[in-house]
C-alpha cells in the first residue's frame, strides 16, 4: 500500500477523495436528470388513422435514445472516475498524525 | 372550445342537413344533387383519429429540462416570451475535481485532467442536439396544429358552400391551407460534428418556437381550393380535392422532418466520441494499481 507523511500530503490525498466522493457526484446527479425526460416513446403522441402519412415517431425515437445514451455514458464515466478517485484516496495508509489528521479535515470541508 | 378531429363527425352531419335543404329547394334544377348520405357522413373519415398538438407540451418541456442541466452556457429558451436560461454551473465541478488531481504525477491523473478539460465539449453537443430534437418535435406539433386548423376551417367553409347552393352559379366559398406551410423554414440540424460547438449560435437558429405554436412557421403565400356551390356534387368533390390536398402537404411536411431527424441522427453515429467523451483511463486502472504510474502516482510536493 502506498503512503506518505505529512499535513500537505494529508491535504491532497483528501482533495483527490473530495474530487471524487462530492464534486464527481453532483455532476453524475445533474446528468441522471437530464437523462430523465428522455425516455417516454413517441409513438402514441404521433399515432394516426392509417393512410396519413408515415408516422415519424420511430424516427424521434430513434434520435432521443442517441441522445440518452451519450448523456448516460457520459454518466457512466463521470462514476467511473468518481469511484477510482475514492478508492484511490481510502487506500492510502497516511503515516502519521498530521496527514491523518489534515485528511480528514479535507474531507469535512464543505464543496463550493 | 378548441377544436379537435372528434368535432368531424358533426360537421358531417352539418353538410349532410345542408345537402337535404339544398336537395328540397333546388333538387329540380340539376341533376347533381342528391349524393349518398354516407359518402357525405364519412367524408372526414380519414382523419378520424390525429395527433393533438396539445400533447407536445408534455415532450418539449421535458426538453427543455435536459437543456437546462446540459448547458455549458447561456442560450435562448426559444419560448415565444423570448427568455433565456444560464449555463448548469455544476457541470464546472468537473473542471474542478481534475484540478483536485492536478499535481499527481501518474499517467492516470494526467489523462483525467485532459479528459476534464474537454468533457464538456461533449455535453455541449448534447445539448445540441436536444435543441434540434425540440425544434422538429416543435415542427410536428405545429404540422397538426395546421391540419386541424385547416379541417376547422374546410369542414366550416363545406357547410357554407352547400348552404349557398341556389343555383347553379352560386358563389364558391375560399380556404386558406395552413399545414401546406407549416414546418417552412425549418432547419433543424446540429450545425457541425467533431468541433465544439457555439451554444448561442445553436440555441439562437433555433426557431422561436412556443411549446405547441406554429405562427413562427407560417409563410406568406399559402394555397387556396375554392369550395363550389354551384351544386352539391360539386361541392363535395371540392371538399375531397381539399381533403387530399390537406394530405399531401402532411405528408410532404413529415417527410421534411423526417429527413432533418435522419440527418441529425446521422451526424451522431458519425462522430459518436464528440457526443460522448469515453472514459479516461483512471477508471480503467485495476484498484490494486491506482496509486503506481499509471493511476495517480505521488504527489510531487
Amino acid at each position: 500500500m502506498p503512503s506518505g507523511s505529512g499535513e500537505g500530503f494529508g491535504v491532497e490525498v483528501g482533495r483527490v477523495w473530495r474530487a471524487g466522493a462530492v464534486l464527481l457526484p453532483k455532476v453524475s446527479g445533474v446528468l441522471g436528470e437530464a437523462s430523465r425526460p428522455l425516455t417516454d416513446s413517441h409513438s402514441w403522441l404521433m399515432s394516426r388513422t392509417p393512410g396519413l402519412g408515415e408516422d415519424p415517431s420511430a424516427k424521434f425515437d430513434a434520435l432521443q435514445s442517441l441522445i440518452k445514451k451519450a448523456v448516460d455514458d457520459s454518466r457512466d464515466a463521470i462514476d467511473t472516475c468518481a469511484q477510482a478517485l475514492v478508492w484511490a484516496a481510502e487506500d492510502y495508509e497516511l503515516t502519521d498524525q498530521a496527514a491523518r489528521d489534515a485528511y480528514v479535515r479535507e474531507k469535512q470541508r464543505v464543496d463550493s | 372550445m378548441t377544436f379537435s378531429e372528434y368535432d368531424l363527425p358533426g360537421r358531417a352531419s352539418d353538410l349532410l342537413a345542408a345537402q337535404k335543404d339544398a336537395l328540397e329547394d333546388h333538387g329540380e334544377d340539376c341533376d347533381q344533387y342528391d349524393i349518398p348520405s354516407d359518402e357525405i357522413l364519412g367524408i372526414y373519415d380519414d382523419f378520424a383519429s390525429l395527433p393533438s398538438p396539445d400533447n407536445f407540451g408534455t415532450y418539449t418541456d421535458g426538453l427543455l429540462t435536459t437543456m437546462e442541466k446540459l448547458a455549458t452556457g447561456g442560450y435562448s429558451t426559444g419560448q415565444t416570451d423570448g427568455s433565456t436560461g444560464v449555463a448548469s454551473s455544476v457541470l464546472d465541478l468537473t473542471i474542478s475535481a481534475g484540478d483536485e488531481v492536478d499535481d499527481w504525477t501518474g499517467k492516470g491523473a494526467d489523462q483525467f485532467n485532459i479528459w476534464t478539460d474537454g468533457w464538456k465539449t461533449g455535453v455541449s453537443n448534447q445539448f445540441a442536439a436536444t435543441v434540434a430534437l425540440r425544434i422538429l418535435l416543435n415542427a410536428e406539433a405545429a404540422v397538426w396544429t395546421g391540419v386541424l386548423k385547416d379541417l376547422d376551417d374546410l369542414s366550416n367553409a363545406a357547410t357554407k358552400a352547400m348552404k349557398a347552393v341556389t343555383e347553379c352559379n352560386g358563389d364558391d366559398v375560399t380556404i386558406a391551407l395552413s399545414v401546406a406551410t407549416a414546418v417552412v423554414g425549418i432547419a433543424a440540424a446540429i450545425p457541425t460534428a467533431g468541433t465544439s460547438l457555439s451554444l448561442v449560435a445553436v440555441a439562437g437558429a433555433g426557431l422561436g418556437v412556443a411549446s405547441t405554436g406554429m405562427q413562427v412557421y407560417e409563410a406568406a403565400s399559402k394555397p387556396e381550393p375554392k369550395i363550389s356551390s354551384c351544386c352539391p356534387r360539386c361541392c363535395i368533390d371540392d371538399v375531397k380535392d381539399a381533403l387530399k390536398d390537406i394530405k399531401t402537404h402532411t405528408r410532404e411536411a413529415e417527410e421534411k422532418i423526417a429527413k432533418d431527424l435522419d440527418k441529425n441522427i446521422n451526424i451522431i453515429n458519425g462522430a459518436w466520441s464528440e457526443f460522448c467523451k469515453p472514459a479516461p483511463a483512471l477508471g480503467s486502472v485495476p484498484r490494486q494499481n491506482i496509486h503506481g504510474y499509471d493511476g495517480l502516482g505521488s504527489f510531487p510536493g
